[in-house]
């Protein structure tokens, strides 16, 4: 095997990791080459020493970052889909990491939307309480005092309601809440390296 | 070893390696050790991984014709030396309650 071929086969064990890194790679490896054959070794001898192919490509690969390691690794086999994988994922990476970004953002969004509707039902249950007091007032003025005694009614129940759901909300919005933040680690997480992040520390 | 153990190891052998004078791949192949295993796979994510980190620079120059990458060490790299020596005391106490531990 001499030097182009030995690179050749690297990028395509390589080959469905985005072009940059791709492109790094191999520019590394072909100086590695070049040094040892201007060090005295044969083209062949240089390249036996840098050892096995898939190997060298499963290391380059386990310290890429999950979303384009899963799309390494995906063997879809569809033909179709991996070229669409390909054309989506590499050239144009930055507007489909904002697309994933207004995702996650819309997932975030979705979850307050729900927190935020389940107070409002709390907080109209009670103020149906507060309104059926109001009308008591009002229908016994006018002389209904019979419908005014019901509506009354009709809103302390409302408010029982309310109380008792009060407290249900409130659970599902801490957990609501906590979900949105394991959300969150969990997107972060998908882009930002373990290592990376420990190597900070 | 460790993997994991090797690889901070070797990350450090590496910046001690271009802490003199800047230095390029294979000559930082030469320069670390054998014993310490350091080869071409393991040394390009590491030099990644430390460029990320802001340890090293990196730089081309034109060399017989084509490009050679040179890695120039930061002072977060420095940095990273000293605190890695300063934790000497530590990892030796650590060998020592497991080599009492052992004995016993």
């Amino acid at each position: 095997m001499n030097k182009e071929e030995f690179l050749a086969r690297l990028t395509a064990a390589l080959g469905r990791l985005p072009q940059g890194e791709i492109e790094q790679s191999i520019s590394f490896y072909r100086e590695m080459i070049d040094d040892r054959i201007e060090d005295g070794m044969s083209e062949a001898d240089a390249i036996a020493s840098l050892g096995d192919i898939e190997q060298i490509a499963a290391q380059i690969i386990a310290e890429t970052p999950l979303v384009p390691k899963a799309l390494a690794k995906a063997k879809t086999g569809s033909r179709t889909l991996n070229i669409v994988l390909v054309a989506v994922f590499s050239p144009v990476w930055v507007p489909v990491a904002l697309a994933l970004a207004a995702s996650a953002f819309a997932v975030y969004i979705s979850i307050w939307a729900v927190i935020v509707s389940l107070w409002a039902v709390v907080f109209s249950l009670l103020l149906t309480g507060v309104v059926g007091i109001a009308m008591l007032a009002y229908l016994v003025v006018t002389g209904h005092a019979l419908s005014g005694v019901f509506t009354a009614g009709a809103g302390l129940v409302c408010v029982g309601i309310g109380l008792f759901c009060y407290y249900g909300v409130a659970a599902a919005s801490k957990g609501l809440f906590a979900l949105t933040k394991r959300f969150a680690a969990w997107v972060q997480s998908l882009f930002i390296h373990r290592e990376a992040r420990h190597e900070q520390g | 070893m460790d993997p994991q153990l090797k690889r901070g190891f070797l990350e450090v052998c590496v910046l001690v390696s271009i802490r003199q004078q800047d230095s390029y791949g294979y000559q930082i192949i030469k320069d670390v050790p054998p014993r310490l295993g350091l080869t071409e796979s393991t040394l390009y994510p590491l030099l990644k991984r430390l460029e990320l980190a802001q340890c090293l620079t990196v730089y081309a120059v034109e060399h017989s014709g084509r490009l050679r990458k040179y890695y120039h060490i930061t002072p977060i790299g420095l940095q990273k030396i000293d605190e890695f020596l300063a934790e000497q005391a530590d990892i030796v106490a650590i060998y020592d309650y497991v080599k009492g531990g052992v004995r016993q």
